[in-house]
């Protein structure tokens, strides 16, 4: 108050951590008022813990990141490098980025990903869709309608990761799935009632059965808001525009559920993937099964997508009545999958039809286009 | 607001696809219903999900022995419309059993209310409603029980100050000050709306089992429609309590004391907007308690399950209506939580301020991932700093801690729901509550239960 000492720090602005610099802001995840340099530490010791307790790494491995050049995959590039550097991980770290070929959008996010495979030397692999599927996300939309652009672009980018993972002669990718989605993933799986997928909604190692590729997500627990301060203080360069191709209703809804609670109660991410943990389907009440249906089932276990545990054990996922041939690779692509043709390819097949049919007569589109989306629906059992 | 049910009006022609002989009153599920159709279309989902043996009238040596230790069903009824529905529904049925069994029924219904009126700041007293219940439904014979909800507090002893530490390690302390006052004025210093919510749903399922238990009620049902299952499936994954979803909304057995409650939803598989068309048919809509305290119109001022329920809400006016079928089904396919019974270093424990089972350290999970490390401090002058602000703190200490420096502090064991919930209280000034102590519970719920009976009219 005093003309002397202008800057002097009211001992309750004082970060709420070390007591001995000013805070500088609020932490979104339990409103605590800390310095820069004590946010640092917690937010990165926070991501090195969630890294240990589920084990996901071993010394010498060398780890692909799904590099998008937003703000989550950037944050997680330069973490990554920090860490590994602080504790001795021993990994070797590669960029991997999609190009989905969305103009306007993905020209600009590469070109800060390639920006960031200077700053942080490290590798880099671009996988474009147009490459690997004869298509762009772009003529997609064009074709199959803006409606279902994200769940096409979702079951194309998983299998391109994986591919470009392949291509690199790496098994293992990161992605900076962040809180915010797990807690809108377990919601997701509670509305639609996708049990097949409701024990898996938190897992963060995953990897298919028999595939070499498997995927995790260090920022399980990181708060989205956290990981936007965090490159706002480290003046981390990314691309903050969102994809031009908004995500489907339903999913907004609940973004926007989560958004109001979360302004209520902080901490309701985190409570949320909690509960995910707990979430657990209840043993099936015995029925009679006939020796055929038993064999049928026992086959379809071993083609599940198997969950590897943070102890390291693995879990099966749940019999699904899927009737699928033998054998686990796609007829068409060789993809790991198990029905016949992967999702993948039934989709593109599907777009290739309606390429066809739009040449010839340019009203069929729409009719097309929801054609597809009942595809899809049939798909995600 | 859109709603499933279409209502007909009196120029509309169409018969009731039922009897095919009245003229229809609404359509619902894509079928033209009449009044007397859509009434037995509702009582049947209550009657398909309670065919058990023991709700049946009985004869030879079952009745006998049914004589001996009838089967009692206690009704939570809250007064909103969808308990008032069930008890219709539940009265009915009674009703059918005694035209069909020479006026036998197969089991006694005790209805208990939980008074809100002071709590919540009811239109109407439920005393000033019981004499219209009971002219209501004549044609049966019901007890009416009435608790005050400051009976949760079984032992003036069993409160305790409550604290919550930054590693999230939380305390109890006797509290040797004369605590006299009641619930109300204890959740008065709740910290925050959707913390008193919280902590009211535990008071409430507690005073329903224990009703059961000492009126030796073998089955309790709740007027739950799928929306309102839905949403408390949803609210308890969002307060951090998604393990006690197959024990808390779907029907379930409860082990209370020495005695197995059945806990029962007949209306699970009913929409809302079903039970409020039946509660306008048969003329109950009067009788509703509600709340007069003006509803909170800004999110931000909101709790947990205000957002849901306008979540819900909005699903049912933008043609997602189906999703609370879906929450329903999901939930009702949910059991114990399952990836922790191989950690046998650590067994299941129960929380001491709401019960239920704690399957995962829950201090341990937080502390992992909210850690309360400091960066180094670098310059003189942050020192300095520290330095004052220690001594602030110390000079604050000595205020306050002489006072109950005397109390015992013991660590109580708390749920992750209850973390959150407790979770904005000052460490300072701790929370009061009343603490579980099932051993004591009993003893004093049998003591409050004799002082009630000699109370009753
Ligand atoms: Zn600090
Ligand atoms: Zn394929
Ligand atoms: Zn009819
Ligand atoms: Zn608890």
């Amino acid at each position: 108050m005093t003309a002397e000492t202008p800057k002097k720090i009211k001992v309750s602005s004082l970060c709420e951590l070390c007591h001995g610099r000013k805070a500088v802001m609020k932490r979104p995840k339990n409103l605590q008022k800390l310095c820069k340099e004590c946010f640092y530490v917690v937010f990165e010791t926070e991501i090195h813990n969630t890294i240990t307790d589920a084990k996901l790494f071993q010394p010498g491995d060398r780890v692909a990141i799904g590099a998008s050049g937003g703000k989550d995959s950037t944050v997680l590039a330069s973490v990554l490098k920090t860490l590994n550097e602080r504790y001795n991980y021993g990994l070797e770290l590669v960029l991997l980025s999609i190009d989905e070929g969305i103009k306007g959008y993905r020209d600009d996010s590469l070109a800060t990903v390639k920006r960031n495979q200077k700053q942080y030397e490290m590798e880099l692999e671009i996988v474009s869709y147009k490459d690997l599927y004869n298509w762009s996300m772009d003529e997609i939309v064009s074709c199959a309608g803006i409606r279902s652009s994200c769940t096409y672009c979702g079951v194309l980018r998983r299998q391109a990761l994986d591919r470009g993972a392949a291509k690199l002669n790496i098994n293992h990718v990161v992605t900076g799935h962040n809180a915010d989605d797990m807690a809108e993933t377990v919601l997701m799986n509670l509305l639609r009632g996708d049990t097949g997928r409701l024990e898996k909604s938190t897992t963060i190692l995953t990897q298919s059965s028999g595939s070499p590729i498997k995927r995790s997500k260090p920022f399980k627990y990181t708060y989205q808001k956290e990981i936007v301060l965090y490159a706002h203080y480290k003046k981390l360069d990314y691309f903050s525009t969102e994809c031009t191709y908004a995500p489907e209703a339903f999913r907004g809804t609940t973004r926007e559920l989560l958004k109001a609670l979360e302004a209520v109660r902080p901490s309701c991410i985190m409570d949320i993937i909690y509960s995910g943990e707990h979430l657990a389907l209840a043993p099936k009440k015995p029925k009679k099964h006939n020796q055929q249906y038993k064999n049928k089932s026992k086959k379809v276990l071993e083609n599940q997508e198997q969950e590897i545990n943070p102890d390291g054990s693995v879990s099966l996922g749940r019999e699904k009545k899927i009737e699928f041939k033998d054998g686990n690779r796609c007829e068409k692509c060789g993809y790991l999958s198990s029905n016949k043709i992967c999702k993948a390819c039934m989709l593109l097949a599907g777009l290739e039809m309606n390429r066809a049919k739009v040449t010839i007569d340019g009203n069929t589109s729409v009719d097309g286009a929801a054609k597809l989306t009942k595809t899809l629906e049939q798909l995600s059992f | 607001m859109g709603s499933p049910i279409e209502y007909l009006d009196g120029s509309d022609s169409r018969l009731c696809s039922r009897c095919a002989t009245e003229k229809g009153v609404l359509i619902t599920r894509k079928e033209v219903f009449c009044k007397a159709c859509f009434i037995r279309f509702i009582r049947g989902k209550q009657r398909k999900q309670m065919q058990d043996e023991k709700y049946k009238v009985k004869y030879g040596k079952a009745k006998e022995l049914a004589a001996l230790n009838p089967t009692k069903i206690l009704l939570a009824l809250s007064m909103g419309i969808s308990s008032l529905v069930l008890f219709d529904v539940i009265a009915s049925l009674l009703q059918e059993q005694m035209e069909m069994h020479k006026g036998n029924t197969g089991f006694e219904l005790v209805v208990l209310n939980i008074d809100e009126y002071e709590l919540t700041s009811l239109n109407n007293s439920i005393q000033a409603v019981i004499p219209k219940l009971k002219s209501f439904f004549s044609y049966v014979d019901i007890s009416f029980k009435v608790l005050n909800i400051n009976s949760y507090i079984l032992d003036e002893t069993l409160i305790k100050r409550i604290r919550l530490y930054p590693d999230f390690h939380a305390t109890m302390t006797d509290s040797d000050k004369n605590v006299s006052s009641g619930l109300k004025d204890l959740l008065l210093s709740c910290p925050n709306k959707s913390s008193a919510e919280d902590l009211l749903t535990i008071v409430f399922d507690e005073l329903i089992l224990r009703t059961a238990y000492v009126e030796n009620c073998s089955t309790v049902v709740y007027g739950h429609n799928m929306t309102r299952i839905a949403n408390e499936i949803i609210a308890l994954t969002v307060k951090g309590r998604g393990s006690s979803i197959h024990e808390k909304v779907l029907d379930h057995v409860v082990h209370y004391q020495d005695k197995s409650i059945q806990i029962v939803y007949p209306l699970k598989d009913v929409l809302r907007a079903e039970v409020e068309a039946y509660c306008n048919l048969i003329g109950l809509s009067d009788l509703k308690l509600e709340s007069t305290k003006p509803k909170a119109t800004i999110n931000r001022n909101m709790t947990i399950r205000d957002l849901t329920t306008n979540y819900f809400n909005q699903l049912d006016a933008t043609g997602y209506a189906s999703t609370a079928s879906s929450v329903v089904k999901t939930g009702e396919k949910l059991g114990p939580p399952k990836n922790f019974e191989s950690s046998g270093s650590q067994s299941i424990t129960q929380c001491q301020v709401c019960g239920i089972d704690i399957h995962q350290n829950p201090q341990n999970w937080l502390k992992r991932i909210t850690v309360n490390e400091s960066a180094p401090l670098v310059t003189e002058e942050d020192e300095e700093y520290l330095k004052l602000y220690n001594e602030s703190k110390s000079a604050m200490a000595s205020l306050g801690e002489t006072e109950e420096s005397e109390a015992i502090t013991n660590p109580l064991g708390i749920c992750y729901g209850c973390i959150v919930t407790l979770s904005s209280i000052k460490a300072e000034d701790g929370f009061l509550w009343p603490i579980r102590n099932s051993a004591q519970e009993k003893e004093d719920i049998l003591n409050e239960y004799i002082l009630t009976e000699d109370e009753e009219e």
